[in-house]
């Protein structure tokens, strides 16, 4: 049973062959989508601009790159930003760090994930869509422990399977869904 | 392996320390401090707060050691190239004192240090230049003092010397002995290495014509960063120059009126009142 109104942020990580999932969902919510969405997606950490850019142009709702210390709030998409982890803090902010790569990554989903679910605990949902490494299967643990709503990208879609496969292994997901009914089910949320 | 540490196990920790070594960590952001404990923990094979506090309210080596695992020391040469570019171009050749004082605070490893020293010698401006480079760990201004980084650490650091648009080679600030290249004594001749805590030591450096503090309040809490931004604020001459990471934002700080951004991308700010 979902509750509507109940979930204070939604977690996404994804890494190779996601890109097109998230344009997909980021396309088809409102504008004024109420629940901070909040996302980890590997990307190249040479490539400083461009990435949220090109989100926001099929994205209704607006896509920022935070800063440390900003205010997590309703109807935005935050994109970690190159070459930083990105964790949420106490009181309902970002922190930002240059901590040494997780699973090879940085920003590192399951560093997101897991300060999600410490602070969200059984309000946060967490979604891991297509990849190639491990990335987020800790993390996704981590938030399903704590009470969240875990979800994997159906490796029957997944351009590459291995990091939902993971997420599946590491815990018993609530959900396996397909890109259409991932957003059905966000949409439901509110 | 420990997965996670409980708030007061952590406050203890902190308070132990206060009490026995001076060092105040209560103002650390505590997601990151969190996690750098439990990668010490896990690392030393330790299994809780008390055996990390047995380790190293027993032994200053082991706390040393401690303070220098503490902070995150993952830093490169010319981080954010973009930004080295801009200072070279537009703001270090429009100092027009004879002599100009820099202060990298928190300098971790050194990496920005040589940056700045490199920077300085293709300005032609290396002997105008003091830095004063400062870190809260004794052990890591050491590494700092010798510069010598692994290879594959100078792969990333070549690639962002050749983005930033240096005028040589990066091998030409460095030798190499096996795997490890050594950075070039004579970029530090005017470079003084201090041990400082940004957390506590409120006392005035001297006045800088440019302060670099960039990832590094990142780690500390709204308060502290506050406290820190006043003391670079009294720290700052007139016209001087504050440069912060990236992703940091210094709108929230009380000094932030007093300041003029002249580069909202790069991060480098103006001071255009006392």
């Amino acid at each position: 049973m979902i509750q509507k109104n109940y979930y204070k942020a939604i977690i996404i990580g994804g890494s190779a062959g996601s890109f097109p999932v998230i344009t997909e969902i980021l396309a088809n919510l409102p504008k004024d989508y109420p629940i901070p969405i909040i996302m980890c997606l590997h990307r190249l950490k040479d490539i400083r601009e461009g990435f949220s850019e090109a989100l926001n142009a099929k994205s209704a709702v607006l896509v920022e790159e935070p800063y440390d210390k900003q205010k997590i709030k309703g109807n935005r998409v935050y994109l970690a930003p190159s070459n930083y982890h990105m964790q949420i803090e106490l009181g309902n902010t970002f922190a930002l760090s240059t901590d040494i790569m997780v699973k090879h990554s940085r920003p590192s989903i399951d560093v997101l994930f897991e300060s999600a679910a410490y602070n969200y605990g059984k309000k946060a949902v967490g979604i891991i869509l297509s990849g190639a490494n491990s990335d987020g299967a800790q993390g996704l643990k981590t938030l399903k422990s704590k009470g969240g709503f875990a979800i994997a990208q159906d490796p029957e879609e997944s351009r590459i399977t291995t990091m939902p496969k993971a997420a599946m292994k590491a815990t018993t997901v609530d959900k396996v869904l397909e890109t259409k009914d991932i957003i059905r089910f966000l949409k439901k949320l509110v | 392996m420990v997965e996670d540490l409980q708030l007061n196990d952590i406050r203890k920790l902190t308070d132990r320390v206060m009490e026995k070594y001076g060092y105040d960590f209560k103002d650390y952001a505590l997601a990151s401090f969190k996690r750098r404990i439990i990668f010490i923990l896990n690392e030393q094979e330790l299994r809780s707060i008390d055996d990390l506090l047995e380790r190293i309210l027993n032994s200053e080596k082991a706390f040393n050691q401690f303070l220098s695992d503490l902070t995150v020391n993952t830093t490169e040469m010319f981080r954010d190239p973009e930004f080295w570019s801009y200072l070279s171009k537009e703001v270090i050749p429009k100092l027009k004192n004879s002599k100009i004082k820099i202060w990298h605070a928190g300098c971790s490893s050194g990496e920005e240090v040589y940056s700045m020293a490199i920077l300085l010698k293709e300005l032609d401006m290396l002997d105008k230049v003091t830095i004063t480079a400062t870190d809260i760990s004794n052990s890591i201004l050491d590494k700092a003092k010798k510069g010598s980084y692994t290879l594959s650490k100078m792969e990333t650091n070549r690639k962002n010397y050749e983005k930033f648009g240096g005028t040589g080679k990066l091998e030409d600030y460095y030798s190499l002995n096996g795997r490890i290249a050594s950075m070039n004594q004579d970029l530090l001749k005017n470079v003084l290495f201090v041990e400082h805590n940004l957390a506590s030591d409120g006392n005035v450096l001297g006045k800088f014509d440019i302060i670099m503090c960039r990832n590094v309040m990142i780690y500390f809490n709204s308060n502290l960063q506050d406290k820190v931004y006043r003391l670079f604020h009294k720290s700052m001459s007139s016209g001087g120059h504050l440069a912060i990471g990236i992703r940091e934002s210094m709108v929230w700080s009380s000094i932030a009126n007093k300041y003029l951004c002249l580069n909202q991308k790069e991060k480098v700010f103006k001071k255009i009142e006392e």
